[in-house]
């Protein structure tokens, strides 16, 4: 029986196909889906990322912006070349709209500047800074306080300074990024580079003339490339991004 | 001596508050206990007396009873091993004959009224009040009412102190941590026990690794938010004994805790619509657990302070995290609730204020030294011009630009216009 009122019940939901020859594209999948053969760029559809607050940059990556949960390095020689520039419109996004997450930041090399985090966006109140001033023991007990963070499970993003950084607790952090759901960002020397590294994303940052070129080495789900990016004397992330609409709270005005 | 003493007398009112839970202290040799309200549950006055001859005798403490209408009266009649006083009207008569030694006043006080010619309390309550008051203070005059019931005398019940000790001696000596992990696991769960007893919370506990022939190591441990679950506490003993260096095999393990708050609970939420459930865990908890590690000075939060000068213009916020993140947390991460709680808007963020380098250098670093005395820094923006801190007689005067360093570095350098020669410092980094 089939009444003229039935409401629907069924909501189809299909993936879009975009290439320009679907059924091509079908060929060659089908014998794929059968193989149970992963395909790189398809487990990261599902996964969480905050956009970078670079245009540039998002393109590159996959699922448009950082991993939300999972190790991110970020190779640099030097600070000052805007590594933390880099990462203060996603940090300033995590906190926003009522995110539970604080902000850990593990053995800095000098002191952040309340100030000007303050200005970029930064809740104050969820910034926890743990400083290692022993260094007797190697980076032993950063990458233990990184770990510790990391799997504690209200953070949302942990940064973390190191210098050498073998293997093990390497994949140990990324284990404890993914099992406490969190982003875990290590910063560390480019001749890392050379080691092999579980990392979701890595990255090494150099300065070229007034701009920041970030070579992406290793991005999961994505391809390596290269973007340069102008850190501009304001906060790029609003030049380039254009800020979400400021609620009542936010003091930060537009620029 | 005095010590043991008043050991005896805290054991004693432990024991009395059978007998009533209003019990108060008067160092240094008596109780006062209102027994008004137990009298009947106890079957009058003479068996409480009877159980608590019964108990003194058993301490072999020798000691005086006695029962009054007001609390100082029967105090001050104790003191000269009076009989029991049971009516109002006659009160007075009997504190009259009193030696003014039962009344503790200080000896000063006593001295000058007996060179008056005053002998007893009653010799007192004879005087004119308000010269009595001007001769040996208020407080004399307000004991004498308190004693005769025409003023209040508000006491403090004696609270016994509920911090938990116990120890698990070793048959041998130990060295292995899993064993000593274990025993510490039991002392624990021992203290949780009593603590879901009491409905009370600890905050820090004190651990003690004892050894043969040298004095124990001592280990105390914050817990930042009181906690009374035993899996939080053994997490963080278990974590700090990882990094513990014992000196010798250990024979005992102690476990002593310090302040023993009532049990707090966590507040639900008014409204079940809201969308975020509050975490179970709170950013204290991973401090507590980090300053296993790291003493506590090493961390802390980040706050502004209203100040021109750059390095003061921020703040270490630690008493912040200690206290306010650990229970302000939970209320805070619902959505928009935290709408009007965000700090007013301070300098550095006016608009068309000039920027703040990422990075601050606790102590300006002379610019010659600070990149190696390589290149040439240009200077791409400024000056902006700083001067404060005279008030503190730390006169500052500087302008302030932004510099390029040859390797591509944003450096927020500033030039000491306090110094003849206009030395060049680098103080932040645009990160």
């Amino acid at each position: 029986m089939t009444g003229p009122d039935v409401s629907p019940r069924f909501v189809a939901v299909a993936r879009a196909e975009r290439t320009a020859d679907p059924g091509g594209r079908k060929r060659v999948e089908q014998p794929i889906d059968h193989l149970l053969v992963w395909r790189a760029g398809e487990n990261c559809a599902s996964r969480r990322t905050c956009p970078t607050g670079f245009k540039a940059l998002d393109r590159h990556l996959p699922g448009g912006g950082w991993p939300a949960t999972g190790l991110t390095e970020i190779l640099t020689e030097h600070c000052g070349i805007g590594e933390l520039s880099l990462l203060m419109p996603a940090l300033a996004r995590l906190g926003e709209g009522g995110g539970t997450g604080c902000i850990v930041w593990i053995a800095p090399p000098h002191i952040p500047y309340a100030p000007a985090l303050h200005s970029r966006g930064i809740d104050l109140d969820r910034v926890l800074v743990v400083r290692d001033r022993t260094g007797a023991r190697g980076n032993r007990d950063t990458l233990w306080a990184m770990e510790q963070a990391l799997r504690f499970g209200s953070c949302a993003a942990v940064l973390a300074w190191a210098r050498s950084v073998d293997q093990v607790p390497l994949r140990r952090l990324q284990l404890a990024a993914e099992a406490g759901q969190c982003w875990a960002v290590l910063f560390r020397p480019p001749d890392a580079s050379r080691q092999r590294s579980p990392a979701v994303l890595r990255m090494r940052l150099t300065a070229i003339g007034g701009q920041t070129r970030i070579e992406i080495l290793k991005c999961r789900g994505g391809r390596p490339g290269t973007v340069s990016i102008r850190f501009e004397d304001r906060h790029p992330g609003d030049v380039e991004h254009g800020r979400r609409t400021a609620g009542p709270h936010r003091d930060v005005p537009d620029r | 001596m005095p010590k043991v003493e008043g050991r005896e007398l805290v054991s004693l009112a432990c024991w009395t508050r059978r007998i009533t839970p209003l019990v108060s202290l008067e160092p240094p040799r008596a109780l006062v206990l209102e027994v008004g309200g137990s009298l009947k549950l106890w079957g009058g006055l003479d068996s409480i007396k009877e159980a608590l001859y019964k108990e003194l005798g058993r301490r072999r403490l020798t000691a005086h009873l006695c029962a009054a209408p007001t609390a100082l009266a029967a105090l001050w009649l104790a003191r000269d091993g009076r009989e029991d006083v049971l009516s109002t009207r006659r009160l007075s008569d009997w504190l009259g004959t009193l030696p003014l030694c039962v009344t503790g006043w200080p000896q000063v006080t006593r001295r000058l009224l007996k060179k008056m010619g005053l002998g007893t309390v009653g010799d007192c309550l004879r005087l004119p009040r308000d010269g009595l008051a001007r001769r040996v203070g208020q407080r004399c005059l307000d004991d004498l009412d308190q004693s005769l019931g025409q003023r209040q005398d508000l006491r403090i019940a004696f609270c016994p102190d509920r911090r938990f000790s116990s120890v698990v001696e070793f048959q041998e000596e130990v060295a292995e941590p899993q064993v000593i992990a274990e025993v510490g696991g039991r002392l624990i769960l021992r203290l949780a026990e009593a603590l879901h007893r009491h409905q009370a919370q600890v905050e820090s506990c004190r651990y003690g690794f004892h050894h043969l022939r040298r004095p124990a190591t001592v280990v105390r441990i914050d817990q930042v938010v009181p906690t009374h679950e035993p899996r939080k506490i053994a997490d963080l003993f278990l974590s700090r004994l990882e990094t513990l260096s014992l000196p010798a095999p250990v024979t005992a393990l102690s476990l002593r805790t310090g302040k023993i708050a009532p049990m707090k609970g966590l507040n639900s939420t008014l409204f079940p619509a809201c969308p975020e459930i509050p975490p179970k865990t709170t950013l204290g908890e991973l401090i507590a657990r980090l300053r296993v590690r790291f003493s506590a000075e090493d961390i802390h939060g980040l706050g502004l302070a209203e100040d021109h000068r750059p390095e003061a213009a921020w703040s270490k916020a630690k008493d912040l995290r200690a206290g306010s993140v650990a229970e302000g947390r939970v209320p805070d991460t619902r959505g928009g609730l935290s709408a009007g709680r965000r700090p007013v808007a301070r300098q550095a963020t006016a608009p068309g204020c000039p920027q703040r380098p990422l990075w601050l250098l606790p102590v300006p670093v002379s610019v010659a030294a600070a990149d190696g005395g390589r290149g040439r820094l240009r200077l791409e923006s400024g000056p902006e011009r700083i001067e404060a801190g005279w008030w503190e007689g730390l006169d500052t005067s500087r302008d302030y630009y932004v510099a390029r360093s040859s390797r591509g570095k944003r450096l927020w350098v500033f030039r000491d216009r306090c110094s003849s020669r206009g030395d060049w410092y680098l103080h932040g980094i645009f990160g």
